[in-house]
């Protein structure tokens, strides 16, 4: 099983937002799909059902732009980080996309918690290559 | 197996009625108060309710039509005391299917009962049923499936509780989906709690949600994934993994339709369908005492068992073609062809991650052809094609090599052990699709002389 991150919109801080979230949730490298891009990069090729795809919403339009992938994300087990700058609507919205877990994307705390809870109870899974 | 109801403050009566109707083959569960006995109606199937008229807290004459209108409508049949005669009469008339006297009410039983359930057997034959059931992920036409269909129609018509069970990645979200989808309350929300997934101590937050303060870093006041069901349903995945105090808080939610979330003073009530999935025999941790055993009889108004893709592997084409034209659509590629090849290398193999690992096998072939317009079994990992040469081999030598296994030059002790030992390991490391891991839980053998062997064979 591979962790996956996703920024839903472009941004200078993406980046820094992605180490930052790397070095918290360190049980396992973390593949950053480009921000923005949908399932249009290769790396998104990489991509296997069942895996961690951790999605990131910096405001209200990336929110939608997620929702508008929602047909696609069920195979994956999604977890959302919503930035303070989300309205209340896409909180209230974001269960719409069967997210395991939805957080306020500034602290990563329980995401860790989460991410290396789903590890350890799958350890025993088929592994599978996501690159032929 | 027909499922009784017994409705009777009489604990005495309610003990002799269970003890003799299990023996006689039926589902049977007793309670001694009206309330409880409206609670289980509404939340699990019946087909019989036999209905004191004089409870504790009620009278079950005027509670009739609760029971009769719950979601399995069954038949309920009256106890009355002797020389009740109106009572009788009015229960009759408010579409009870009979009455019967104390004390000789297993004398009675034996006339009504049989007659009761083939009125109920032939009312139910002609209950309609959604006709077009809406199928939503479900692909498939194995007769085994048919089956999960008809279970998924009877769940569909009521509003009963569900239990899915099936080993993992047999497609138990998307059945409570379509169950969801082709219910009355279609247009409400459907709420999926991953049970698994989430630590316990975040579990509780998730489900019931928690007021700004509850906790540290509680910054917000969050309504919890309960709350966001009402009127819909929620889906609880993996209810195995419920931790026991949970079980308890969570079958309160089902008893009282109300819930405290962390950190409030106020009660909120929530009203929905529910829905449940799990790999594990929960019926053996009912008897372990790691399940409560009041809340699976909650759980299970219906069950649906979901068969793993070995014994449908004829649906196995299907779900290629429909998962490949998915994932043509998801990354804007032109439609892929299959060679026969590819498929046959497929009903090769035995599938212990079932229809999760066989998308999963998809997605990876499907990345190696991207600019690739046909797809052969040559693309799959190593493994299934080894399995398809060995399967070939087999096939053509396999009447002679059975006859000469008997009849075969008798070797020395040794030689011979080896070979199978050989033999045993390569087919073990082929099933196990080269992880060690995998081949030490499924064979039973330790790491270290699995290590011994493959060093000596592999």
């Amino acid at each position: 099983m591979n962790i996956f991150f996703y920024p839903a919109s472009v941004s200078k801080y993406n980046k820094p937002y992605f180490k930052a979230l790397q070095s918290c949730v360190a049980a396992k490298n973390i593949i950053l799909l480009p921000s923005g891009s949908g399932f249009e990069s290769l790396v998104s090729l990489s991509l296997r059902s069942d895996d961690i795809l951790i999605l990131y919403a910096a405001n209200d339009d990336a929110f939608e732009s997620l929702f508008a992938m929602q047909n696609d994300l069920k195979d994956f087990r999604i977890l959302l980080l919503l930035s303070p700058e989300c309205s209340r609507q896409c909180w209230d919205r974001a269960y719409q996309l069967s997210p395991i877990f939805v957080a306020e994307s500034t602290d990563f705390t329980e995401l860790s918690a989460v991410v290396m809870n789903i590890l350890l109870r799958n350890d025993d899974e088929l592994w599978l290559p996501s690159h032929p | 197996m027909n499922r009784i109801l017994v409705v009777d403050d009489d604990k005495l009566l309610c003990k002799m009625l269970v003890k003799h109707l299990s023996r006689s083959g039926f589902f049977v569960e007793s309670t001694h108060l009206l309330l409880e006995g409206i609670q289980l109606a509404n939340d699990v199937d019946w087909d019989i309710i036999l209905l004191d008229v004089q409870m504790p807290d009620g009278n079950g004459l005027d509670s009739l039509p609760s029971f009769i209108n719950s979601s399995s409508q069954p038949e309920v049949i009256i106890i009355t005391g002797q020389g009740a005669a109106d009572g009788a009469e009015q229960a009759v008339l408010s579409g009870a299917w009979s009455y019967i006297e104390k004390p000789h009410v297993l004398r009675e039983l034996k006339l009504h009962l049989p007659r009761a359930l083939q009125y109920r057997e032939e009312k139910l034959s002609n209950h309609t049923i959604p006709v077009a059931l809406k199928r939503g992920g479900i692909i498939g036409h194995a007769l085994v499936l048919d089956r999960c269909f008809d279970d998924l129609a009877k769940a569909a018509a009521s509003n009963v509780n569900v239990l899915l069970s099936g080993e993992t990645g047999t497609g138990k979200e998307v059945f409570a989906r379509a169950i969801h989808e082709n219910s009355r309350d279609k247009s409400s929300n459907f709420v999926v709690v991953d049970c698994a997934s989430l630590p316990e101590n975040l579990l509780e937050s998730a489900l019931f949600g928690h007021v700004k303060g509850a906790f540290t870093g509680a910054d917000r006041t969050v309504k919890g994934l309960i709350k966001r069901a009402d009127n819909g349903t929620l889906f609880l995945d993996e209810v195995g993994e419920l931790p026991l105090h949970m079980q308890k808080a969570f079958l309160r939610v089902l008893q009282e339709y109300s819930f405290r979330p962390v950190g409030a003073s106020e009660e909120e009530t929530s009203r929905f369908r529910l829905l449940t999935a799990t790999n594990r025999d929960i019926e053996a941790m009912v008897d372990d005492g790691s399940f409560r055993k009041d809340l699976y009889y909650r759980l299970k108004g219906l069950s649906i068992h979901l068969p793993p893709l070995r014994e449908r592997k004829e649906d196995i084409e299907e779900l290629v073609r429909f998962y490949l034209k998915k994932l043509c659509k998801r990354y804007g590629l032109d439609a892929k062809m299959v060679s026969p090849d590819f498929y046959g290398s497929l009903a090769e193999h035995d599938w212990p991650g079932n229809i999760r690992e066989l998308f999963q096998i998809i997605e990876y072939v499907f990345a190696s052809c991207v600019g690739i317009s046909t797809i052969f079994s040559i693309h799959l990992p190593p493994v299934f094609r080894v399995q398809m040469a060995r399967a070939a081999v087999q096939a053509e030598t396999g009447s002679a090599s059975a006859s000469t296994t008997s009849g075969q030059e008798l070797k020395p002790w040794n030689a011979y052990k080896n070979e199978m030992e050989k033999e045993y390991v390569n087919r073990l490391m082929a099933h196990c699709q080269g992880d060690t891991k995998a081949a030490c839980d499924f064979s039973g053998i330790s790491k270290s002389k699995m290590y011994r062997l493959l060093k000596q064979y592999g």
